[in-house]
């Protein structure tokens, strides 16, 4: 890309396990300069799991002890340095640490801050024990994933990287009221509250009519069919998403299922859907002797939308974002190229970004600590003795 | 004072249905002046449900309500050229532009992204679609469950699954690709928009839902880059893992994850110190995690018949994380999220008064979140389009409404 969006941005990032790491990982990759604060002390856990290969990508590490009252001072300077602070610990504890929003405003008047908690900043509840996906039961999203009939399902990982995605939504939307009117920010986000932001439709039903929504499956409320049919091998399927007569026919066409159609029982959307157990039988019973990719070729070449319950190693060799350049290749730590996905989106045509491999913790301690701070090679040992640099 | 985050930013919105809608709203609840330009028909979701009573009424659909507050609404028909020239008068005094139709239909009537950027260089041009606008797949049909499964989603990030043959890979439930769409939507146009600061130019955006979606599985992504299999779908696979059990109550179901062993010891003494617990089978996390099968049974019988809030409650007054199983009718009671005013009252004239989910943050210079009601059909209409928009004269709205431009 000619000009990253965040060419001259430069974050610190005091964040860890994984919302926020995905936030600023898109940020490094849009050409922000993420300066990753750890510490040897209080290492992330995160760390030692494949996953931090991914969301730690395109940034930069230092090692920097908070308990230490230099530790927080270089901190300072390096927050006075930057334009934005990300940080995720418990509530109360980056104030008690003296890098709260007021001091950080006396170190810099226009910086930004995103605080992000499980539940938030404030509220009876703020400081409760909260993990990503136990977080998802309390949002009303586990309540709503799961078969019909069945019990509730916690689903897997999803509030994470949806909150990471929001953050960079909103640091975004902060950086550009910055550079219009250089105010600051202080943003308090609540991970559960995001998650139930994007539920509209089950929320307005309560508080239009007072009806707890169920788990659908993979049931639609007006549409039928709407289901994962049996395909040819083992576990597999293929989803068809029927929502017009003209979808409906097609359908029938290329199954070859030439009187279903006459059918009285499914004339008509409504009645489709209201015999849609019978229906989806109808269609099991033929999908079977289907391979599921080829009959998904087949039913979009004639309208219907048709996909294949798709294996990561399907997506990675998927022609659509194999085409659009999804994936992108990079050199990991060892000198081996390898390939991630990068962004969901393509700025002129332009795939991509800044690609880098996730840094050794401290990696990046010369560059920060005398090339950016301006400290001499025998003070930042005598820091790195002091374990204050740690 | 509202937020204000895109104050003086002035965006139209032709998105129908969820993603982009939903993208607009980011932009119009911080602040932004959005104009929603609908069909004469009116936008797609205006026929989609919750209605009140159940009963179908496109000035009444929640879904609609919720996803276009804080917008002026206009009615344009585009299939019509003095549509197409307003639409285009609109783009020139905009900062956005934000579309969600197939790929080749805005380019079918003339308005390919040239001729926006020849009406106005600075403008973000952001489509969102399925599959984004290039590539084999680009004028393929999706909907939630579509891009679920071939995201990965359905296959590689299941919850627990008891029998592979009854139960089929699953979708999101409430169409939560659309959304994740529509928030990469959002998320794409603002870094174009800050973009714009270094180029002086705007920027066609092309998001595409399935990508979005394929990269939320972090986990599965990273595992197979290094060589690892796919997992597959099996059985219970999510709660073995991390010790997270989803029990049954009087009332419903909690979560509870005393993974750590300091959080497993006060756990036991949570239940009273039941003489199965000193069973050497549940001495350490590995042997818990080796007999979760009858592990799960005995927490189980402690929580049945105890309600959720009481038992989450008890366990984080513990330190052990725990959250209970909400629905709708609990968030609404939630004393954490009306300490936060998360829900906000919004009165609408054809819908009346209801309660919509408002934004997951707290801002610290004091803005709140206020709510303007979802635009009734072309409400807007004189406003936009007449004397103090683009400068109509009344008979000249009038003759556009009898040749059914808007």
């Amino acid at each position: 890309m000619d000009r990253l969006p965040l060419e001259g941005v430069r974050i610190a990032d005091f964040s860890w396990q994984i919302a926020g790491p995905t936030c600023t990982r898109y940020l490094g990759m849009m050409g922000a300069e993420v300066i990753r604060i750890e510490s040897e002390r209080r290492p992330d856990p995160y760390r030692e799991r494949s996953i931090s290969r991914f969301i730690n990508q395109s940034k930069k590490s230092i090692t920097l002890n908070l308990s230490h009252a230099r530790g927080i001072e270089l901190a300072q300077r390096v927050i006075g340095l930057s334009d934005v602070v990300i940080e995720n610990f418990a509530p109360g504890v980056i104030e008690r640490l003296g890098l709260g929003y007021p001091e950080l405003r006396r170190v810099k008047p226009e910086i930004i801050m995103l605080s992000s908690a499980g539940l938030g900043h404030s509220g009876p509840d703020m400081k409760q024990v909260a993990y990503g996906t136990l977080i998802q039961c309390f949002t009303g999203w586990s309540a709503l994933q799961g078969y019909p009939g069945h019990a509730p399902d916690i689903g897997g990982i999803w509030t994470d990287p949806v909150v990471g995605m929001l953050e960079v939504f909103l640091i975004n939307a902060a950086l550009h009221r910055c550079w219009q009117s250089g105010e600051g920010q202080y943003i308090d986000l609540s991970m559960a509250e995001a998650t139930t932001m994007l539920l509209p439709e089950p929320m307005l039903d309560y508080s239009m009519n007072r009806r707890v929504p169920e788990p659908l499956g993979n049931q639609h409320p007006a549409y039928a069919p709407h289901g994962n049919y049996p395909c040819k091998g083992e576990d597999q399927w293929i989803g068809i998403a029927v929502a017009t007569d003209a979808q409906w026919q097609s359908l029938c066409q290329v199954l070859g299922l030439t009187e279903l159609p006459a059918d009285p029982r499914y004339a008509d959307a409504l009645r489709r859907w209201q015999n849609q157990d019978s229906l989806d039988r109808a269609l099991a019973a033929v999908t079977r002797r289907h391979d599921a990719l080829a009959l998904m070729v087949r039913l979009q070449q004639a309208g219907v939308p048709a996909g294949a319950s798709s294996s990561v190693d399907q997506l990675w060799d998927n022609p659509q974002l194999r085409e659009r350049g999804f994936f992108q290749t990079y050199r990991e730590q060892d000198g081996v190229m390898q390939e991630l996905p990068a962004t969901p989106w393509r700025l002129d045509g332009e795939a991509g970004g800044n690609m880098t491999a996730q840094p050794v913790r401290g990696e990046h301690n010369t560059y920060v600590f005398e090339e950016l701070l301006g400290l001499s090679q025998p003070e930042v040992e005598a820091l790195v003795e002091a374990q204050v640099i740690y | 004072m509202p937020f204000n985050l895109f104050g003086g930013l002035k965006v139209l919105d032709l998105g129908q249905g969820i993603s982009g809608p939903f993208c607009a709203k980011l932009f119009a609840d911080l602040g932004a002046q959005v104009v929603k330009v609908e069909p004469p028909a009116g936008d797609s979701s205006r026929q989609d449900g919750p209605f009140p009573g159940d009963a179908p009424d496109p000035e009444r659909s929640g879904l609609f309500l919720a996803l276009n507050t804080n917008k002026l609404g206009v009615t344009l028909n585009l299939e019509s050229a003095s549509g197409r020239g307003l639409l285009v008068q609109l783009a020139q005094g905009a900062d956005m532009l934000i579309e969600s139709f197939p790929p080749a239909y805005l380019p079918s009537l003339g308005l390919d992204y040239a001729a926006f950027r020849a009406a106005n260089s600075r403008l973000v041009v952001t489509s969102i679609t399925p599959f984004g606008q290039t590539g084999p797949w680009a004028n393929w049909q999706a909907s939630n469950l579509i891009l679920s499964n071939l995201a990965g989603h359905s296959r590689e990030h299941p919850g627990p699954v008891d029998d592979l043959a009854k139960q089929p890979p699953l979708q999101l439930a409430a169409r939560q690709a659309e959304f994740v769409a529509g928030l990469a939507g959002a998320t794409a146009s603002v870094l174009a928009l800050n973009r714009r600061r270094l180029t002086g130019l705007g920027s066609h955006v092309d998001v595409s839902g399935m990508e979005a979606l394929a990269l939320l599985p972090q986990t599965t992504l990273a595992e197979f880059s290094l060589g690892k299999p796919p997992k597959g779908r099996h059985k219970d696979v999510a709660g073995r893992q991390s010790l997270l059990a989803l029990l049954p109550c009087r009332d419903g179901f909690v979560g509870l994850s005393p993974r750590q062993q300091d959080q497993w010891e006060r756990c036991v003494e949570m239940m009273g110190s039941p003489e199965w617990a000193s069973d050497p089978k549940f001495a350490t996390r590995e042997s818990r995690l080796a007999h979760w099968d009858e592990l799960e049974p005995r927490l189980a019988a402690w929580t049945g018949g105890q309600n959720k809030e009481d038992v989450y409650r008890l366990a984080q007054g513990h330190r052990i994380p725990s959250f209970p199983l909400n629905t709708a009718a609990d968030l609404f009671e939630s004393a954490q999220f009306r300490a936060r005013e998360f829900f906000v009252e919004v009165g609408h004239p054809a819908a009346g008064p209801l309660r919509y989910p408002g934004w997951p943050i707290q801002l610290g210079s004091g803005q709140k979140l206020e709510l303007t009601p979802a635009p009734l059909l072309g409400q807007d209409n004189a406003a936009v389009l007449g004397a103090k928009g683009l400068g109509l004269t009344q008979d000249q709205l009038v003759s556009l409404r009898t040749l059914n431009v808007i």
